[in-house]
């Protein structure tokens, strides 16, 4: 076969290092792993080779394991059964069985009969019965389906000797364990009297009784001091109880219980016991980490599997109509967010023209003109953002809307207008002032400081409830508790506490680095709008463009233009609520009488809805009365503000 | 060892259900021997009744050998199998065993095993032992187990454990003859009934299932919570395979076609689809429950070959463009089957409908998902999702293609909000001998050996000990 070599000869090519070098590996110094020398060797190949993996070869000389049938004992018998098996010769004879260790039987707390009539006495079971359960609970393994399954009170002869058996057996072995782990006295009396009791609530009908004489001799021959007391006590009963199991056998008929009674009975007793047996205080924290794991709320699961069956057994139609309902709701909430965050756009977008302000463009040489006025714009531009923070404030109330089920008609009603849903009527009554006065914004409550303290003596101003009252009822009540505030120290006050602030037009001025046209300094009108803005524009009768754009012009200027921006945001709100209110009225209509509780608060959603916009109207006035100093100062200079403001009152 | 948990001890596993009876070693994947459950029994002439047994049995065979000879021309065959299949045993009259009639006792031959029941003999009766899921005829069962032990397995009882599963509704007295048997006239060293509802369900590796069981002569639902019968929720209903073979045949009967099975065609010749059979009867006159069995045979191997489940509700147009299927009677008669193949199985889902002719018992049968519902329905509602989330599928009239998709459908469309899950093993072998197969999980177990009863525990107790131990 031709090589590589060979083709080169042929074209009279130097013969290659390269494949030279392939076949002179080194040989791998010793001292170094294969796997390391691999790595740092001359000959690292880049490539790994995948060598292909055969099963391994049978190891024939290896020698085979030795396999022997033989005879086994199991431990966990308490015969000797002899069962054969193979397995491998053991070097040990004396080796357990291999599955001796997975015999295990669950711990219950057993009860001595002193204990019950002490402690755990229930008119509704009786000493039998409770360890009938306990018979049963240890036949198997408190697993509780198969116990409610098998629970039959009284039992039937055979059932009750099988149980009598099984557990006689158990009894026996558990003791043992008992006496091996705890080497307290006080606790194998305690098992053999139960052990007694299990008996002799069987006595009646016992035809084996090797196994309890065992127990109970075992008993005596256990407890040394207090076995005489107990074997008395066990012996006592076991002759009542014969005669009365008799007479409950031919009475009562065969009566089964409910998952629940079973296991609250159990785990009331089992309480109890823990409750008496664990009085050290050193054992605190274990008895309550045991009681709390014992804890059962029986009720609570008997609603709770009743709400179960309720929900499982909905028709299509039913589950159909929760989905559509579920999707809804989904619908409504993701609204809500949607109106929200439009909404906080929109306090942002009226912050930011806070923040640049009417006096924004009033530049410095302006600055001493707006003077008197300098309070003005920039109180004036307080008026929007108090009459946007009626919605502000109902962005909160959406997630209230969806989120409180209870008076959900009334909170969807309501719509976007009041949080107070989840806190009531009878909340929301007072909250109402507290929120007018707390109002939305810190400054407002800065500058009405008279107000809030009025509003807290109608109610205590706790921020939640300001917050979450029901900003319709701050609507109306801003127009109920605010306006007289305001009236009262409308001449004087607010205009002395403008003048007392420092101009915020110094504060919120923000400077463009570098050099500016003045022009830049004009807020931007967002495109969307700039046709209403344009349009309304022309109903005031302006051109679109200033004639003379002097910076006082300007200045002048692109406060109407913000101001019929904000005017047509607050438009829009009112239109949105407007229309909420009518579908409320609607719904409302349709509903009839509801419960009086909500339709008081439909009432008051109802109000509030008109409270969104006479709130506007009050705050309106509000500003009227707060600025009257700047309608005055500003008012002949344009005639703007005049029809800006009627507008206001119009919604 | 080669079990993970495993420990051998060659046990026996036996599980004798109302069609068919399965007998193997623990541990291995399929029953050693399957054989009908159905006995066969011949009366013997009374004067047979003298003399010492030894003689007895002689004469019998030898009779019979002389019956055959004469009655059947081509029955070689069937002498000699007889030779080693025939039983003979002191036998009351009747299924019961009543004292009183112990002295005017007939006796009588017995037939076990598939050849040896399905070979003609004039006055062979057919009877199962089985009635219910419960025993009725104990001599019947004793020859069962003999021949399951002695003929099938050939092994020595004295050596190996015995676990044998039984119904889940199962009464104590049977159960405790049931041990007696086993110990008494077996000797078997150890010995266990286990519940078959929890084998099937050791057998799909559950703890908890909601075993649906449909076999021969009854459906049954029962709840199974780790390893234990729930018996609240048991559900059962006498509807199953030999009800649906009974509707066939009156379906062909109103079409007046025969059922003619393959012991009486002596000659047969093809003919067109749907004319009359052209077919040479032979005389063998035989008991009507022999014929009956026959005919059942022959019925079974229809629905076999030919019976189907529609996938979702029964559409009378959806069926009609289906493929029609031939099937050909022993007798030559044969016939393209088209709606009516999808009839027959739709009586496991809507009986009320299809269910012609029925009687006062059959008037009350309900759908089998309705049935599976109301087991569920009567256990807790804690443990209803795990019940729906293990439904096990088992027993031979469950193997209709399609049936486990159709059972799906119909559990998703029964208004719940629970996930419903279907284990039906594909194995056809798996399906039908499901409890046997977790008889031979269990029993191979380590773990489980403590639980066997001994020979000493039953010499202490009594028989009584089987309703203590095995619960």
């Amino acid at each position: 076969m031709a090589t590589g070599n060979d083709v080169r000869e042929i074209f009279q090519l130097k013969a290659s290092d390269q494949v030279k070098r392939v076949h002179k590996t080194e040989r791998k110094p010793d001292g170094i792993s294969r796997e390391l020398y691999g790595l740092i060797g001359n000959n690292v190949s880049t490539v790994a080779f995948n060598n292909p993996t055969y099963k391994p070869k049978l190891n024939v000389s290896k020698k085979a394991v030795n396999w022997t049938w033989r005879p086994f004992v199991n431990p966990s018998r308490d015969d000797d059964l002899i069962l054969h098996h193979w397995e491998k010769t053991r070097t040990d004879p004396n080796e357990e069985y291999r599955f001796y260790k997975f015999n295990k039987s669950i711990n219950l707390i057993s009860f001595s009969p002193e204990e019950y009539t002490s402690h755990l006495k229930d008119p509704d079971w009786t000493m039998e019965e409770t360890s009938y359960l306990w018979d049963l609970c240890r036949r198997f393994d408190l697993r509780w389906v198969v116990i409610q399954d098998r629970y039959e009170w009284p039992p039937q002869e055979a059932d009750r000797l099988a149980l009598q058996y099984y557990n006689g057996n158990n009894l026996v072995i558990s003791e043992n364990g008992a006496n091996a782990t705890k080497k307290e006295g006080e606790d194998t009396p305690m098992k053999d009297a139960t052990a007694a009791v299990s008996g002799s609530g069987d006595s009646s009908v016992k035809t084996t009784p090797g196994v309890d004489t065992s127990t109970t001799t075992g008993a005596t021959t256990a407890a040394t001091t207090t076995a005489a007391t107990t074997t008395a006590s066990g012996s006592k009963p076991t002759a009542a109880t014969a005669s009365t199991s008799k007479t409950v056998a031919n009475i009562t008929p065969a009566k089964t219980r409910s998952m629940e009674d079973l296991k609250h009975r159990y785990y009331t007793v089992n309480r109890i016991l823990t409750k008496i047996r664990m009085s050290d205080a050193s054992q605190a924290v274990e008895k309550a980490q045991l009681l709390s794991s014992m804890a059962y709320d029986k009720n609570r699961e008997i609603e709770r599997k009743k709400n179960l069956e309720i929900l499982n057994t909905r028709t299509p139609e039913q589950i159909e109509e929760e989905e559509a309902l579920y999707l809804e709701a989904r619908r409504i909430d993701q609204n809500e967010k949607k109106i929200t965050r439009e909404r906080e756009n929109l306090l942002r977008l009226l912050n930011t023209r806070d923040i640049y302000g009417p006096g924004g463009p009033t530049s410095a040489g302006l600055a001493g003109q707006v003077g008197v006025a300098g309070g003005g714009p920039g109180t004036g531009i307080i008026i929007p953002s108090n009459s946007i923070t009626i919605p502000s404030s109902s962005s909160p109330s959406a997630s209230g809307a969806a989120g409180g089920a209870g008076g959900s008609s009334h909170s969807s009603a309501n719509g976007p207008l009041s949080p107070s849903v989840g806190k009531g009527g009878a909340a929301a009554a007072t909250p109402a002032s507290a929120a007018a006065a707390s109002g939305s914004t810190p400054k407002k409550r800065k500058k009405a400081p008279k107000g809030s303290v009025q509003a807290d003596d109608s109610a205590p101003p706790t921020p939640t409830t300001a917050t979450s009252g029901g900003n319709a009822l701050k609507g109306s009540s801003s127009s109920n508790h605010r306006r007289p505030s305001n009236a009262s120290d409308g001449p004087g006050g607010p205009s002395s506490a403008s003048a007392a602030l420092p101009p915020p037009v110094v504060k919120k001025e923000k400077l463009t680095p570098g050099a500016y046209l003045r022009s830049q300094k004009m807020t931007p009108i967002v495109s969307t709008k700039q046709q209403r803005v344009q349009s309304a524009l022309v109903t005031l009768g302006l051109p679109f463009k200033p004639a003379m754009p002097t910076a006082t012009v300007m200045a002048k200027w692109d406060q109407v233009q913000s101001n019929i921006v904000t005017l047509l945001d607050i438009k829009k709100q009112a239109d949105k609520l407007e229309s909420d209110l009518k579908v409320v009225k609607m719904r409302r209509g349709s509903l009839g009488s509801g419960s009086s509780g909500s339709s008081s608060a439909v009432a008051s959603a109802a109000t509030g809805g008109t409270g969104g916009s006479a709130g506007s109207a009050s705050l309106g006035s509000n500003a009227d009365g707060n600025f009257g100093v700047k309608r005055e100062g500003t008012g002949d200079e344009s005639g703007t503000p005049g029809p800006v403001k009627k507008k206001k009152r119009k919604e | 060892m080669g079990t993970y948990g495993g420990d051998e001890v060659a046990a026996l596993v036996l599980s004798v259900g109302h069609t068919w009876t399965q007998a193997g070693y623990a541990g291995e994947d399929t029953p050693k021997s399957i054989f009908p459950t159905s006995v066969g029994w011949v009366d013997l002439p009374a004067e047979a009744d003298q003399g010492d047994d030894a003689d007895n049995s002689e004469d019998t065979q030898m009779q019979d050998a002389t019956q055959d000879g004469a009655s059947a021309s081509d029955s070689s065959h069937i002498g000699k199998k007889d030779a080693d299949g025939g039983d003979v045993a002191p036998q009351p009259v009747g299924a019961g065993v009543v004292p009183s009639k112990k002295k005017i006792t007939k006796r009588g031959k017995y037939y076990v095993g598939d050849g040896e029941i399905s070979c003609w003999r004039p006055d062979m009766e057919i009877k199962s032992p089985m009635k219910d899921g419960l025993v009725e005829d104990w001599d019947a069962l004793e020859q069962i187990w003999d021949h399951a032990f002695l003929k099938r397995l050939r092994c020595d009882p004295t050596e190996h454990p015995l676990i044998i599963t039984e119904s889940a509704w199962n009464t104590r007295e049977i159960r405790e003859k049931l041990t007696e048997l086993a110990f008494e006239k077996y000797n078997f060293p150890a010995f266990f009934v286990a519940k078959d509802a929890v084998m099937t369900a050791f057998a799909a590796g559950r703890p908890h299932a909601l075993v649906v069981d449909s076999g021969g002569d009854m459906t049954s639902v029962v709840p199974v919570y780790d390893g234990y019968v729930l018996r609240k929720g048991i559900m059962r209903q006498s509807l199953g395979g030999d009800v649906l073979s009974d509707q066939v045949l009156q379906q062909f009967k109103a079409n007046d076609v025969e059922v003619t099975p393959q012991y009486l065609i002596a000659k047969k010749s093809p003919v067109v689809v749907g004319q009359k059979p052209n077919v040479v009867l032979r005389d063998r006159p035989a008991t009507p429950s022999f014929h009956k069995m026959m005919q059942m045979r022959v019925l079974h191997d229809f629905k076999e070959s030919v019976c189907q489940v529609a996938e979702s509700t029964y559409n009378e147009q959806n069926i009609n463009t289906r493929p029609q299927k031939p099937y050909e009677l022993p007798d030559g008669y044969n016939f393209n089957f088209g709606a009516e193949r999808f009839k027959v199985p739709e009586i496991m889902f809507n009986p009320k409908e299809f269910l012609k002719n029925p009687t006062a018992e059959q008037e009350n049968f309900v759908g089998l998902p309705k049935l599976i519902f109301n087991s569920a329905q009567s256990c807790d509602i804690d443990f209803r999702p795990t019940l729906f989330g293990n439904v096990v599928l088992t027993g031979g009239n469950t193997l209709f293609p399609g049936f486990a998709d159709r059972l799906h459908w119909e559990l998703n469309s029964i208004p719940h909000s629970y996930k419903v899950k279907l284990h039906a093993p594909g194995n056809t072998v798996e399906r039908k001998c499901g409890s046997w197969l977790g008889g031979s999980i269990m029993a191979s177990l380590g773990t489980f050996h403590q639980l066997w009863i001994s020979r000493k525990e039953y010499d202490e107790t009594g028989s009584s000990i089987v309703n203590k131990k095995c619960v």
